[in-house]
């Protein structure tokens, strides 16, 4: 309800009380009515901090729609009047504020809402979207499609009206007929008139007869029948199926398409950069919509374009490229997880069909805004093409999803592990050992055993994990070194005891490090190892541990399974040192 | 660019309204040759100078508690709200509504300003202060500053407002509100459309907020049948074809809309899409639309580009996306006809949007039926409407043209009419409704001395007998208004 010019009217409603009863009434009403704009204006309020959905806003909301039952229940109906940082109810003031964008009274006043009205049978949803539209245009900016009074026609809430000043038409020109002018007056004493019918735009007379409307004759409408004059049923038929098309149509694909051409066609180069935005604008708003069908289409004709133009216009390139690396950093995916999660009708499930391609057509750095929504996506026929597309974009660029990796938190790491795990080999390894080398035990621990589950070769490039503070990164480690025979390994096992990191290992570690190295190890070692068992001067390097070594160093030459280890160890036997003699029968025990 | 020039007016005008506001006091305390008056009017002159840099010339006004500097509205910040306050105070109490500084003012001596703003502060206390300040300023040949104030309403309203106070019918009541807020409605749709239009012109985006308001306008009246708006999309401008043109197509197009049923938000849409979509005329020269002789080819290819420049300019207008793509449908294809001939022709072979066809229809209807430089042809209305059913099915859908053929009637209002009798007429009325029998109401014209035809007496002509065709007094002949130079409205609003 917007009535024509209304006149302002800054006196709030007079108030007529004609008894105690009523007087008492009036201000339980009045008081009532207090906390119910308290209520309002704590939602509006909750809505610009925080989320729709979280637990304050909505327990506003609750609150100010109970509260507004309650109220419209007992009278009916809650006419609020606005006058500048005031709100009025039966004469009585119920708000007052600064002048300013926070405050209601302001924001409605300032776009000429003189009352606004709640009804009984108001819903959540218009509270809601009630709440939403003050907040859309709490603030008029330059790009603001209306203002407070355009969105409340738009919305036509049934149970929240209200009546507006026409500001618009209040501060307008007046009609001046006179300055328009009908005819041009010297043609008009010509007397012109001609049979002669064109299309108004087909400029070119004869030689456009393609659009020119062929009248030589003149078709008056009385010679038309009575038919032209009543609809058919079939007619009505097809206006209601036109109708019912336009408005649960979805325009983006034309709107696209019409962009394109636009595009096509454009020589200036601004305005091919403008359109160009308008596409970007047109391609993100598709996407948050989840119209992925669209969206596609935008990026395959992009694609065509640059084809096209790639010749003609060079200038256009750097233009097209530069929009796939813009949309490759909107927001807007990330409400993809919403629409995967949703159960959709066969025609929506044909349209998620297209978020694949369109998602692989970006940029890699679309991971960044990919990645943290892998554990969001609860459908496994969706989540498995969603870390297809992951895996697609991390192989196009590794370093930079490298980089990424190192951002994550733990949570988000290990929610990553199964993607890194369908990488290609070298990708996989280069990340997982990335990955061995995190701050977290857990990462570490599941990266190196993924990594050396998949590709055991890598444990030639996983030495340092040898001192790793986790004992069983480092058992782990020890086991896959001692899986074979290996020069490398053995060499790096030999220079590791000579490391003053060693020192500081517990005997287990250092028991396992000899097993290891007599698994992995050759006649190589069989000098360093008879140096361990049989000397005695061996403090400058174990110090402490002189008896684990020697039954390290034991151990290590009964793994080697050589004769001349063998012949050692049976000289160790003999020894007359306890540590050696006893290291040596378990060892050849063992 | 538009946006450097606004960010310094949004960034600088608060500064220099302070700084006017500044002037008018330390005019009223100090001498002349006081420091704090000749620093004052340094940084008055210094913001003057850089706000008109790119325009030449500064205007400042302020309506209802808006401050509009070069046109631009001034955003509100709490901390400049007692500034505005002071600024509307001085205004109001002055009956002025802005002020206008023209490039001589960086020129002015000092003593020019300090005598204008005393005169300016005086001013107050005269009966007319806009008058005496006027006829001041002329005195002193103050050429650099000149006030404004809005005009006075005009005589349509007036009579309207006289009317509305002399009636106590509630029913008459609400139809003469409604004949005021048509007349209103139109006068600033075609004011806002020369906004947008002069924005884009000087290289900037407009803003569309005022246009969706008054759309919204055009929406509510055309849904309780006014028929006021209709009468005056009779409206033509031989001069200036396309602010007049574009409101028309907007009020037919939802006109159209509301008759097949489409929702209000439906019709908004469709009411912006009708005033925007010659939008990309504004690209081609003015040389070049009114050219009255045939086009040549690379002419013609001109103008048939201004389908594809609405929709560059739609796209350029300061709203969001989604408005945009909402409304620039229509201008792309409302010259591409119902069987997919006419332009742009693209790869694209998809059927027209539902508005883009309702907007070909209200396009071609006003187009034939506005006289042009270029064009011979001045069809009388029912005329044209026949003319145009010559080409359903091929340039437009034939249900709908039937639909709007019937909504315009068989004698659209503002058809001058000659009767058997000799008598000339107006259609002021069409009915028609449901199982009852179209009628039609007439204005007769009265020829004055001077040519000019004035109101006569209302008749009607009676029911349309469906046999004949005809009414209870025969028509002779149809002719165009603009045949005897008559706009419609005038006579009919």
């Amino acid at each position: 309800m917007k009535p024509a010019e209304e006149k302002t009217t800054r006196q709030p409603e007079p108030v007529s009380v004609d008894s105690d009863t009523s007087i008492s009434e009036n201000s339980e009403a009045i008081a009532e009515a207090r906390t119910l704009i308290i209520n309002l204006n704590g939602a509006l309020k909750s809505y610009t901090i925080y989320p729709k959905n979280h637990s304050i806003s909505i327990g506003y909301v609750n609150r100010l729609l109970t509260g507004m039952k309650t109220f419209l229940g007992r009278y009916g109906v809650l006419r609020v009047f606005v006058d500048h940082g005031h709100l009025f109810y039966k004469g009585e003031q119920i708000h007052h504020d600064e002048e300013g964008e926070t405050n209601i009274a302001f924001l409605l006043s300032r776009d000429g809402v003189k009352w606004i009205e709640f009804h009984e049978g108001v819903t959540k949803d218009e509270i809601e979207s009630f709440i939403e539209l003050i907040n859309d245009y709490r603030v008029i900016t330059p790009v603001s499609d209306g203002d407070i009074v355009t969105a409340l026609w738009e919305y036509d809430f049934p149970h929240i009206k209200y009546e507006a000043i026409d500001l618009v038409l209040k501060n307008g020109p007046p009609l001046d007929l006179t300055k328009y002018q009908a005819v041009d007056l010297e043609e008009l004493e010509d007397g012109k008139e001609t049979d002669d019918f064109q299309d108004p735009e087909d400029r070119q007379g004869e030689s456009g007869s393609a659009t020119s409307m062929d009248g030589a004759k003149p078709f008056p409408l009385m010679a038309a029948g009575k038919d032209l004059w009543k609809l058919t049923e079939a007619e009505e038929q097809y206006l209601k199926r036109l109708v019912e098309e336009e408005e649960s149509q979805d325009h983006t694909g034309s709107v696209s398409e019409v962009l394109m051409l636009t595009l096509m066609m454009q020589q200036n180069e601004q305005d091919f950069v403008k359109s160009l935005q308008f596409l970007e604008d047109r391609l993100i708003y598709s996407f948050r919509m989840g119209k992925y069908k669209a969206s596609y289409t935008i990026l395959y004709n992009i694609s065509r374009l640059r084809g096209v133009l790639a010749s003609k216009r060079q200038w256009t390139l750097p233009h097209l490229d530069s929009f796939i690396e813009t949309i490759s950093k909107s927001r807007c995916y990330s409400a993809i997880p919403r629409f995967l999660n949703e159960e959709w009708e066969k025609e929506e499930v044909n349209n998620l069909k297209y978020l694949w391609p369109v998602l692989r057509q970006l940029k890699p750095r679309i991971l960044r805004i990919l990645a943290p929504l892998i554990a969001k996506i609860d459908q496994e026929k969706y989540r498995q093409p969603f870390l297809k597309t992951v895996v697609f974009h991390i192989e196009k660029n590794v370093p930079m999803f490298s980089k990424l990796l190192s951002t994550f938190d733990e949570q988000m790491i290990i929610s990553f592990l199964p993607v890194i795990g369908m990488l290609k080999q070298e990708a996989f390894v280069a990340l997982m050992l990335q990955l061995t080398k995190h701050d977290s035990n857990v990462i570490r621990n599941k990266a190196s055993r993924k990594l050396l589950a998949k590709e055991p070769t890598a444990i030639k490039s996983m030495f340092p994990l040898l001192d790793d503070p986790y004992e069983p990164i480092r058992k782990r480690v020890l086991m896959y070194m001692g899986r074979k025979r290996d020069a490398k390994l053995e060499r790096f096992l030999l220079n590791y005891f000579h490391r003053s990191s060693v020192k500081q290992h517990d005997p287990e570690h250092l028991l396992g490090c000899y097993e290891a190295l007599g698994q992995c190890g050759s006649v190589e070692s069989i000098p360093f190892l008879k140096r361990i068992l049989f000397e005695t001067n061996f403090r400058n390097m174990v110090q402490k541990n002189t008896v684990v070594h020697k039954k390290g160093a034991a151990l290590s030459l009964a793994a080697l399974q050589l004769p001349e280890a063998k012949r050692l160890l049976k000289k160790g036997k003999k020894s007359f040192l306890p540590s050696i003699r006893n290291s040596c029968k378990t060892a050849l025990e063992a | 660019m538009d946006s450097i020039t606004d960010n310094i007016i949004q960034d600088r005008g608060h500064e220099f309204i302070q700084s006017f506001v500044n002037l008018l006091t330390v005019s009223k305390i100090y001498e002349d040759n006081n420091q704090r008056v000749a620093s004052t009017i340094e940084v008055f002159k210094r913001l003057a100078s850089l706000l008109m840099k790119e325009t030449g010339e500064l205007s400042l006004a302020i309506n209802r508690g808006v401050v509009y500097l070069q046109e631009e509205k001034i955003f509100y910040q709490r901390n400049f709200a007692t500034l505005f306050r002071k600024l509307e105070a001085y205004f109001e109490e002055r009956q002025i509504d802005g002020l206008f500084f023209y490039p001589e003012v960086k020129e002015c001596r000092p003593v020019e300003l300090v005598t204008f703003a005393r005169l300016f502060n005086n001013c107050i206390k005269q009966k007319k202060p806009f008058v005496w300040l006027t006829i001041e300023l002329n005195k002193e040949n103050y050429t650099w500053v000149k006030l404004y104030k809005h005009e006075e309403p005009d005589s349509m309203l007036d009579v309207l407002s006289e009317a509305l106070e002399e009636t106590d019918d509630i029913e008459r009541q609400t139809a003469i509100k409604q004949k005021q807020k048509a007349i209103s409605t139109y006068s600033c749709t075609m004011e806002s459309l020369d906004e947008v239009t002069s924005k884009i012109v000087a290289g900037r985006g407009g803003s569309i907020c005022k246009s969706v308001h008054l759309v919204q306008n055009m929406v509510d009246l055309i849904l309780v049948n006014d028929t006021t708006l209709v009468g005056l999309s009779t409206i033509r401008d031989y001069d200036d074809y396309l602010f007049t043109h574009s409101v028309n197509v907007a009020i037919l197009s939802i006109w159209l809309g509301q008759r097949i049923g489409l929702s209000r938000i439906s019709l908004e849409r469709l009411g912006l899409s009708g005033l925007f979509h010659d939008l990309g005329k504004l690209d081609i020269s003015k040389g070049l639309l009114n050219k009255p002789d045939k086009l040549q080819e690379k002419e013609y290819a001109v103008l048939k580009k201004h389908t594809l420049n609405s929709v560059e300019r739609i796209i350029r207008l300061r709203t969001s996306y989604e408005k945009k793509a909402q409304i620039l449908l229509a201008p792309f294809e409302h010259h591409l006809k119902f069987d997919l001939s006419g332009y742009p022709q693209t790869p694209r072979k998809t059927p027209q949007s539902l508005f883009s066809r309702i907007v070909a229809i209200a396009d071609m209807y006003d187009a034939v039926t506005s006289p042009r430089v270029y064009r011979d042809t001045i069809w009388s209305p029912d005329r044209a409407l026949g003319e145009m059913l010559k080409e359903s099915n091929r340039s437009f859908d034939p249900v709908l043209l039937k639909v709007f053929v019937n909504m315009m009637g068989m004698y659209p209002v503002g058809t001058v009419l000659k009767l058997v009798d000799g008598r000339m007429g107006i259609v002021s009325k069409y009915e028609s409704k449901d199982k009852e029998p179209a009628r039609l109401q007439v204005m007769i014209l009265k020829k004055e001395n001077n040519n000019e035809f004035s109101k006569g007496e209302a008749i009607d002509l009676g029911p349309l007998n469906p046999v004949t065709c005809g009414f209870d007094i025969p028509i002779e002949k149809t002719y165009h208004p603009s045949e005897f130079n008559i706009q419609p409205a005038e006579l009919l609003v």
